[in-house]
């Protein structure tokens, strides 16, 4: 972040006239020598950090350090040196070039790295379990009529219902009360909230084993806190992750319990952004902190809630791995994602998971279409 | 954040006291009960092999006092497994480079969807919304397969580029949201003032947009650390370039039998994206959005 | 000017691309120094495997003695993700060079796809290894071309009972030799008011394995090693009677009041780590347990010295040894390695692994990791190689096994995935609780991929 200018920079920014284009004279011959000579010192420093990095018998800190440089380094010469190329163009054309330079590359890389997966995916989904023959429709056949996807498939669709609107709830609540602390407490309470987050998932099945654990009667102590609480108050210990339907719920609450960090921080933002003069001005006309909630800061941020639940809904929509470990899908708790990386990686049914993720792709239009909708209607407004 | 401290100051202090105390006994209830599971762990992490599968976490607190309960144990075989060190390193020389790339695109594309007028800018934004729901997991072997007809396999830029391109979908969607709603006459007087769309990217949006750029930093660095599988299968399978969630998840062997170490490991990994959320979280202040457009 | 920029842009784009081709760590390198035949010096490949923890280093000794002893460079590269990796490395055309498998089922997998190299072509003398490591191991690796592609290396061992020696000398308990005598003992124990067993099936997203183990110890003793073969290549079908039988079988004894800890509807509930636990209180709160030999790594400390483990009884007389193993699988030719692997399966090389010291009868001592001993693959492996009674014991009475051919792996390791490592699993989920045996084994038939 240290490539941020300060906050005093961009006051003079409208109006100075140094701020890059193609302006001839002594000052920018200048700025071309020194340009060249840098990069000329990086291709140096390239060919010389090439062996080392290659070298497995050096220090590796400074491997590392030198790998980051260039990471870090390289991505922000090469979009500058993408402008300045474009630039040179002339006018009328470097207009039309340039967005080329701002949305290209992410265009380049997503087409190599998700859509040309997602087209082979696509493919794949109807050639059989060794993507040797084509099969036609036969896979999505099997998902549509075997019971165990048609579970996952009425279990993933409550999932992305309620997960994602009780976390956005939670996070949007809490960011909105721990706004009115004094610094140094919001701080301390968001950190709590947000370490869930920070935990690997293996830690976080760990956490929760010590919360679900089961053992019956009469085998040893309790080592989970649900069941240690139910069998003091005189129960018989319950297996929870095998009661239907309710372990889906006592499932869904350590997703929930993972991203409402990640709801809090995006809203508690958003929420931060809203101008705080029209906040007193709500304030001075009498309304109540509730009244102040509803009529001002909630429609400010919503478009960010609609953006925090539409990820919500996506993360959801194909989250496994807390299923896939804790409960394997067993007991009615299968999810389609979880069924995906089942047949994918675990029977080696490449057609039947592709299949899978076909179908994972195709539901998630509506939310796509919504969105594109709102920022049109943004757009048409501002 | 001084605003809102004139904002308070315009009621007494003993009405702020008394407006404050339900707020504070809320918040602090989720944050305790939300707390609860993690320190569980935390707890976990200092007992013994045996007593973690005897007894309740719980179970310590009537005599906290007494030292059989607690040990250091877990962490010291945690921060002497062979290569911890260099699969620290590598998690950094991983990470790092695999949160600013995504996010310098992202910023870049969310600009250029936000600002920029060019045919099929809504179909190509509408059609990255939809990447992100293709599953990593799909995505590994393709990927694999060009990597290794490239000799990429076992490259720090294989990796950062896998991370960064399954991390962008979310990273435009939440930079273009964000920019977009920024007042459109910022951006226009500085275009009559004749700064072209690099400058004002560069001295104007970006630095309005920090406080995304934060938070979008935050995740995507705990995606990237916490992540094992694209590191595992990018990375090669050599001890020499092991991640930390590599090493650790190794730890407890194959049928579980040191699974005691894993909360260990857990906080040991922990650290640093804590420490990272601590830093950034300075950067989610009031003001810095309103006052600059005012400005 | 315009030029100039052009090429400043042209000087980034090289750097971008040498930095994408310098990277970081360097790429697997598997370059064959084989001088001529015998000749291992130099030779230098990657051995992938699932050991992690102070099994995989273990591994890591093991490879470390050799590369002192002939002048190679192996390194072993262990993970817990080990069978999804190797698929994905192997698909997307970057496999290791030389991997072990504990999954024998899935070579064959591999080698049809044309990926692994046959041990006839690297020079192996088929003949000898199947006198070493049995014919029923070997022909585990033997795909549609009839060439064989599993090494055998080494074996785990399934078919044990654990229990509370204390208890058993102070009550006077036998060990008991015959099914029906196993039952008896529970109702004496049950008598005199103990609990006789402990059960677990909980395993996360594998729960329900240790339930498949005793079905298949009791199969492969009711209907012998012929019939186990044709079940689990699944020429006669799930829902055969024989399976049948055996699931009755195992529920006289563990539907029987009283007999399991904690209730047999719970079992699959119970963490495999947590089943053995309850025989360490005081007093035991269960006297038997069936678990493979690895089970000593859940014992708390000193628990070897209190729990102590006798072979599954014979039913209607026939014994049997029932296991699993991890079996070398090779997708680089190369002369080099093939020189190397025919050192690692010799009775001399097995005896390394063997254990910490390697005993009284390495030549080359032992792979220097306390607390880990491996069980031999090959019948000559002797049994001087290790270092504690319990080993010793379990491995003269797996390399008789091997020696007769009666050792047998675990069916559902051999089972199609989503009938081993799925319905069957969730099946014995079911059966615990109560489902019947029938509807049982005709829904694991049913999922029976085609």
């Amino acid at each position: 972040m240290g490539t941020t200018p300060s906050l005093a920079d961009h006051d003079t920014t409208g109006t100075s006239s140094d701020g890059g284009g193609p302006n001839g004279g002594r000052l920018g011959a200048l700025r071309t020598v020194a340009a060249v000579a840098a990069i000329a010192a990086i291709i140096v420093v390239l060919a010389v950090s090439a062996s080392y990095l290659r070298d497995e018998n050096a220090n590796r800190l400074l491997q590392v350090l030198l790998a980051i440089a260039l990471g870090v380094v390289g991505v922000w010469a090469f979009y500058w040196a993408m402008d300045r190329g474009v630039s040179a163009l002339p006018e009328a054309l470097s207009e039309r070039v340039r967005p080329i330079v701002f949305v290209g590359p992410a265009a380049v890389i997503l087409g190599v790295y998700l859509v040309y997966p997602a087209i082979n995916t696509i493919i794949i989904s109807f050639m059989d379990r060794q993507s040797e023959n084509f099969v036609g429709v036969d896979n999505y056949i099997d998902v549509f009529t075997k019971s165990d996807t048609l579970t996952s498939i009425r279990n993933s669709i409550l999932w992305v219902i309620i997960v994602p609107v009780i976390t956005v709830a939670i996070g949007l609540a809490f960011a909105t009360l721990v706004d009115k602390l004094s610094k140094r407490s919001e701080a301390s309470a968001k950190s709590l909230i947000f370490l869930p987050m920070a935990i690997s998932f293996v830690g976080a099945s760990v956490v929760w084993g010590f919360v679900y654990s089961f053992r019956p009667a009469g085998f040893g102590n309790q080592i989970g806190i649900l069941n240690a609480i139910w069998t003091a108050l005189g129960n018989d210990p319950i297996n929870w992750l095998s009661v239907q339907p309710w372990n889906n719920a006592f499932l869904m609450v350590i997703v929930i319990w993972a991203q409402v960090g990640f709801a809090m921080v995006i809203l508690s933002s958003a929420i931060k952004a809203v101008p705080s003069e029209i906040v007193e001005a709500a304030r001075i006309d009498g309304a109540s902190e509730i009244q102040l909630f509803w009529k001002v800061v909630f429609p400010s941020v919503l478009s960010t809630v609609v953006v925090v639940w539409t990820t919500l809904v996506i993360t959801v929509w194909k989250l496994f791995d807390i299923v896939y470990v804790m409960t394997g899908g067993r007991d009615g708790t299968s999810v389609i994602a979880e069924r995906m990386v089942t047949e994918f990686f675990k029977n080696f049914n490449f057609g039947a998971g592709a299949a899978l993720a076909v179908i994972l792709f195709v539901a998630v239009t509506p939310v796509m279409v919504i969105n594109v909708r709102r920022f049109q209607a943004e757009e048409a407004i501002r | 954040m001084t605003t809102a401290t004139i904002a308070g100051a315009k009621k007494t202090g003993l009405a702020r006291i008394v407006e404050r105390w339900p707020v504070k006994t809320a918040v602090w209830l989720i944050a305790i009960l939300w707390t609860i599971p993690s320190f569980g762990l935390l707890v976990t992490s200092f007992r013994p092999r045996d007593d973690i599968r005897g007894s309740g976490w719980w179970t310590v607190f009537p005599d906290v006092w007494d030292k059989a309960h607690w040990t250091l144990s877990n962490y010291q075989t945690v921060l002497s497994t062979g290569g911890f060190a260099n699969a620290f390193l590598n998690s950094l020389a991983v990470t790092i480079p695999a949160v600013v790339i995504p996010i310098t695109i992202a910023a870049f594309a969310a600009y250029g969807f936000a600002w920029m007028d060019f045919p099929g800018r809504h179909v190509l934004f509408a059609l990255v919304v939809g990447l992100m729901v293709v599953p990593l997991q799909m995505a590994l072997i393709p990927i694999l397969r060009l990597y290794t007809r490239f000799d990429l396999v076992g490259s720090f830029p294989a990796v950062w580029l896998a991370h960064a391109g399954f991390g962008l979908p979310l990273a435009v969607y939440l930079l273009r949201n964000y920019m977009g709603s920024l007042p459109s006459s910022v951006i226009e007087s500085a275009q009559i003032d004749g700064a072209d769309h690099f400058t004002i990217f560069w001295r104007l949006i970006l630095p309005l947009s920090v406080p995304v750029l934060a938070s979008f930093a935050i995740f995507q660095f705990l995606w990237v650390w916490n992540d094992f599988l694209v590191a595992l299968v990018f990375l090669g399978l050599e001890p020499r370039s092991q991640v930390l969630t590599v090493a650790l998840a190794n730890l407890a062997g194959n049928r579980g039998e040191a699974e005691h170490l894993l909360p260990a490991a857990a906080f040991v990994s922990m650290v640093l994206p804590m420490v990272v959320f601590l830093s950034l979280q300075r950067y989610f202040v009031r003001g810095l959005t309103a006052g600059s457009v005012k400005g | 000017m315009t030029r100039l920029r052009w090429l400043i842009l042209v000087a980034v784009f090289a750097m971008v691309a040498a930095a994408c081709s310098t990277g970081g760590a360097t790429t697997t390198t598997a370059e064959g120094g084989g001088e001529g035949a015998g000749g291992v010096e130099g030779v230098e490949f990657t051995l992938f495997g699932a050991p992690t923890g102070a099994e995989g280093d273990a591994m890591s000794g093991f490879v470390n003695v050799y590369n002192k002893e002939k002048g190679t460079n192996i390194q072993y590269v262990g993970s817990d993700d080990f069978e999804n990796q190797l698929r994905i490395r192997v698909e997307g055309g970057d496999p290791p060079a030389v991997a072990f498998t504990p999954q024998p089922g899935s070579i064959c997998g591999f080698a049809d796809d044309g990926k692994l190299v046959s041990l006839e072509d690297l020079g192996f003398d088929i003949a000898k290894l199947e006198a070493d490591s049995g014919k029923f191991w070997m022909d585990l690796g033997k795909c549609a071309d009839g060439k064989h592609y599993g090494l055998p290396w080494f074996p785990n061992y399934k078919s044990l009972i654990w229990y509370v020696e204390p208890t058993f000398e102070k009550e006077g308990y036998q060990i008991p030799e015959t099914w029906d005598e196993l039952l008896a003992l529970g109702d004496q124990m049950l008598a005199d008011g103990y609990t006789p067993w402990c059960f677990g099936f909980e395993s996360g997203n594998a729960t329900g394995w240790p339930g498949t183990d005793w079905i298949e110890d009791i199969y492969v003793r009711e209907a012998g090693a012929d019939m186990y073969g044709k079940w689990f290549r699944h020429e006669i079908p799930f829902n055969d009677p024989s399976v049948a039988k055996a699931f009755d079988t195992f529920g006289e004894l563990f539907f029987r009041d009283g007999f399991v800890l904690g209730g047999p509807e719970n079992v699959s509930a119970i963490s495999f780590k947590d089943a053995p636990l309850p025989m360490f209180d005081e007093p035991p709160k269960c006297l038997m347990h069936k678990q493979g030999s690895f089970v000593t790594n859940f014992f708390p400390e000193g628990g070897e010295d209190i729990v102590k483990f006798f072979p599954f009884p014979t039913i209607d007389g026939n014994g049997g040894a029932m296991g699993g193993g991890d079996t070398i699988i090779v997708f680089k030719d190369d002369p080099g390695i093939a020189q190397v692997l025919q050192d690692w399966v010799s009775a001399d090389w097995e005896c390394v692994l063997a254990s910490p010291s390697g005993g009284t009868a390495s030549k080359y001592g032992g792979h220097g990791v306390a607390g880990v001993e491996r069980l031999p693959g090959n019948k000559d492996v002797p049994v001087d190689c290790y270092e504690t009674d319990t080993n010793k014991t379990l491995a003269k009475v797996i390399t008789d096994a091997l020696a007769s051919n009666s050792f047998v792996f675990d069916g559902s390791d051999l089972m199609p995935p989503e009938v081993g490592q799925g319905t069957f699993w969730t099946g014995m989920v079911d059966w615990s609780k109560g489902k019947a045996t029938k509807d049982v084994i005709d829904a694991i038939e049913a999922s029976w991929p085609s």
